[in-house]
């Protein structure tokens, strides 16, 4: 009986357009985010003293939903740059240390 | 890497503790009665000698390690640095002035300067670091090629940090010469001598590790003085978190004011006494003589009368005044005038405030709600591209040692900056009500002795003054600077002297740490850039070159160290002028910063086409029309009528930004589009920023 082989890593072309595209993606959506949250601060702009409602959706808290975007979006990234390194045998970081310049 | 991190961390945590101790033990002394400028020197004077010595220990001539720390600084401790490196003077000494003064529309400022990070780690960042040129004129320089690129990055890096910069040591100005009772140019050129021993020996090097003991001090600062106003007022140290309480307390307190006749014909009050001295300043000599002629008949008039030996004597001093000297009269006169348009100012804040609290209520009035909310987005938006495209920040993310720490560095960034962020607003909603509930409606004989030393050493930012006569202090009556009131709340509150000193040498720590990265970012700029001393790329920063490149780079650094000189001695003498209040700087800085850098680095990255010729056009039209907007506004008052119909779309001057950063794009479009493709560069400088190490050419 015949198997497929086991899948091979991307030729570096593809490669490498498959990372900008799934970087691409998701700086799209993290812009979008980005902006929306943005936008809901807006919203309730224009009052002098915030309210006791209003202090529950202020945007005194957006900042820690910024926070948790930035967050959200290093670990993805970072964690794809580990996985695709470990693929390759890397270990990130690996030459991290001698001050090379665009060591990832 | 990872034996130095724990060896951080434990240095770190003895540094906390021996603060801590330091301020218990302070507490301890104030307590016993030791005198207070003892107090405020062993705590002013142990900062400022850690500072020092880290700046001395850390000292280098090797360029890669006076500029970006030799690229070793982790994550973590990166993270902090950089939150010092951000948290300026107008983040920690004004914003919560601005938010006590304005309410919620200040929080625009925290979502401006945090929701920028967002961008940063998304469009620009990771990119920069994985390019690895080191400072923005270098990165346009790699990416788009050219004289004029670097010519003109440079400039606009140096105009953009000097403001800034000039904001800061305005700043440390105002703290020093506050805390050691010396003369306000003689507090600058100290805070200069501060900023000096941070950063002129050691570069990026000692700034990282200085910056990161300033976080310390600022945390701990703001940390202290939330929670002990908290558990003062609500009877509970985590009610920072919840203050909705306090907001209730205060809608009461504002609402009696609205309420309140007397508060109400305060405004008229102040706009006829302004009219009357400006009557008086048109023909002062003239005026002077008028006036004399009526005060000498007024006490003609009574001097028999034995019943009113207080007005008597009160007329005696005017007249006494008058005669002195006719330029001390007209000193006088003018500095009632500034008083009275503050008072009147603040006043029509407080009732604009009020009534846009009304019109949200009732939802009757749409347009103003619009127009707000227009502003609001505006200056968000120009304080989040501002943040992307600030040079000192940029230069802090290089200093890592992979592309990985750098994202991550931003995510500790952001959360330090936030740490401090987040209790500003329950620090300015607190101060509110101590002062509408303990200063508000007492009588002027016992006005508390921080508001008659203040209004006397500060009376641009400080003042009181009754005029209606009533012998009760009104809301309208009394002024507080946005620039003062996180240096007086210690004093306000009640709180020991030990917090007003620990106020004081946080805000000293927030100004200058940013002064150290805004004044190395522009001496990068304009002694490699401009003066093209040694480049911190190529051969020169190898440690095994030849003698004379080794000369090179020694005369390089040194050359860089005299810039670095002059630039702070020039700021410090322009800051000596008092050019503007540090908000307003401040936002000039980041709406040029914005208009001029973050068209061409986000298309440089993310648009294979963009070419140097738009890059060009967009550094030079969106700076052009910013400068334009802001410099043919600025000058009408922000609450007159005319003023709005003057505005473009409605978006006042301090988001002028936002109309450079659209045509900036727009110059981008068309210059790109209508020259040639891109150049050899472009290729090379995207290629190496889109790719992964691991997934790069062989070839």
């Amino acid at each position: 009986m015949h198997h497929p082989a086991p899948q091979r890593l991307k030729p570096p072309e593809q490669a490498r357009t498959a990372w900008w595209v799934f970087n691409v993606r998701l700086v799209n959506v993290g812009v979008c985010i980005w902006l929306l949250l943005t936008l809901l601060g807006a919203l309730a702009a224009g009052d002098a003293v915030v309210s006791s409602l209003q202090f529950l959706m202020s945007a005194q808290w957006i900042p820690l939903l910024y926070l948790s975007l930035v967050v959200a979006y290093c670990v993805v990234v970072n964690s794809w740059m580990a996985r695709a390194a470990h693929q390759r045998g890397e270990r990130v970081g690996s030459q991290a240390h001698d001050g090379s310049l665009n060591s990832e | 890497l990872r034996k130095l991190s724990l060896g951080l961390n434990a240095w770190l945590a003895i540094y906390v503790f021996a603060l801590m101790a330091l301020l218990a033990a302070l507490l301890l002394a104030e307590r016993v009665g030791v005198r207070r400028e003892v107090i405020s020197w062993t705590l002013l004077g142990t900062t400022i000698f850690l500072y020092a010595v880290l700046g001395v220990i850390c000292r280098t001539a090797v360029p890669l390690q006076y500029y970006a720390a030799g690229r070793s600084v982790p994550a973590f401790y990166n993270g902090m640095a950089t939150a010092a490196d951000w948290i300026s003077a107008a983040s920690f000494v004004s914003l919560m002035g601005t938010i006590y003064a304005s309410g919620y529309s200040a929080t625009v400022f925290l979502m401006g300067w945090t929701g920028g990070f967002c961008l940063l780690a998304l469009l620009v960042v990771p990119y920069l670091r994985k390019l690895g040129e080191f400072t923005l004129p270098d990165f346009l320089v790699r990416r788009y090629g050219g004289q004029t690129i670097r010519v003109l990055s440079a400039l606009a890096v140096v105009i953009c940090c000097f403001i800034y910069v000039v904001a800061q040591i305005f700043a440390v100005g105002l703290i020093t010469s506050r805390m050691i009772g010396v003369d306000f140019q003689i507090g600058i050129y100290l805070g200069l001598s501060s900023v000096l021993l941070c950063s002129f020996l050691g570069g990026m090097r000692a700034i990282t590790w200085t910056q990161v003991t300033q976080y310390v001090v600022i945390l701990l600062a703001t940390l202290l003085s939330v929670t002990w106003l908290s558990f003062k007022q609500t009877g509970a140290p985590w009610n920072v978190l919840d203050y909705r309480e306090v907001i209730q307390k205060i809608e009461q307190a504002q609402t009696r004011i609205a309420n309140d006749p007397k508060e109400i014909q305060l405004p008229v009050a102040y706009a006829n006494r302004i009219a009357e001295l400006d009557a008086k300043l048109q023909n002062p000599k003239q005026s002077i003589h008028e006036e004399r002629e009526k005060i000498s008949g007024e006490l003609r008039a009574i001097r028999q009368d034995r019943t009113q030996d207080e007005k008597y004597l009160q007329l005696d001093k005017r007249l006494r005044l008058l005669n002195y000297s006719d330029t001390a009269v007209i000193k006088k006169w003018q500095s009632d005038r500034t008083r009275y348009v503050q008072l009147l100012e603040s006043a029509r804040q407080q009732e604009i405030a009020l009534r846009q609290e009304r019109t949200s209520q009732r939802n009757t009035n749409v347009y103003s709600l619009v127009g707000e909310q227009v502003n609001f987005i505006a200056l968000v938006i120009i304080l989040c591209l501002g943040t992307v495209s600030m040079p000192h920040l940029l230069m802090r993310f290089q200093t890592t040692a992979t592309v990985a720490q750098t994202r991550s560095s931003v995510c500790w960034t952001l959360f330090f900056i936030l740490a401090i962020y987040l209790c500003l607003p329950p620090l300015a909603m607190m101060m509110r009500l101590e002062v509408l509930t303990e200063v508000v409606g007492r009588a002027v004989q016992d006005l508390p002795d921080w508001l008659q030393q203040w209004s006397r050493w500060v009376p641009e930012l400080v003042s009181f003054s009754d005029v209606n006569q009533d012998g009760i202090v009104q809301a309208n009556e009394l002024y507080l600077g946005t620039d003062a009131v996180m240096l007086i709340m210690p004093e306000i509150a009640g709180m020991p002297y030990v917090f007003s000193v620990l106020i004081a040498v946080g805000g000293l720590a927030a100004a200058l740490s940013t002064a150290d990265g805004l004044l190395l970012a522009m001496t990068a700029a304009l002694s490699r850039d401009l003066m093209g001393f040694p480049s911190l790329r190529g051969k020169n920063t190898s440690s095994n070159g030849s003698h004379n490149e080794k000369t090179i780079r020694e005369r390089g650094m040194i050359g860089s160290k005299v810039t670095l000189l002059s630039a702070a001695l020039i700021a410090s003498y322009v800051a000596a002028q008092r050019p503007a209040d540090i908000v307003t700087l401040v936002a000039l800085a980041f709406s040029l910063a914005a208009a001029t850098f973050f068209v061409p680095l986000v298309a440089g990255i993310f648009w294979m086409r963009a070419n140097r010729h738009g890059a060009i056009a967009a550094m030079v039209v969106g700076p052009g029309l910013t400068l334009y907007y802001w410099f043919s506004m600025s000058h009408l008052p922000l609450s007159s009528q005319n003023a709005v119909a003057e505005y473009w779309l409605g978006i006042r001057p301090v988001s002028a930004g936002i109309f450079g950063v659209c045509a900036a794009a727009l110059a981008m479009l068309v210059g790109t589009l209508l020259t040639r493709g891109h150049s050899r560069y472009d290729n090379e400088a995207v290629i190496c920023m889109r790719e992964p190490d691991h997934l790069q050419r062989s070839d």
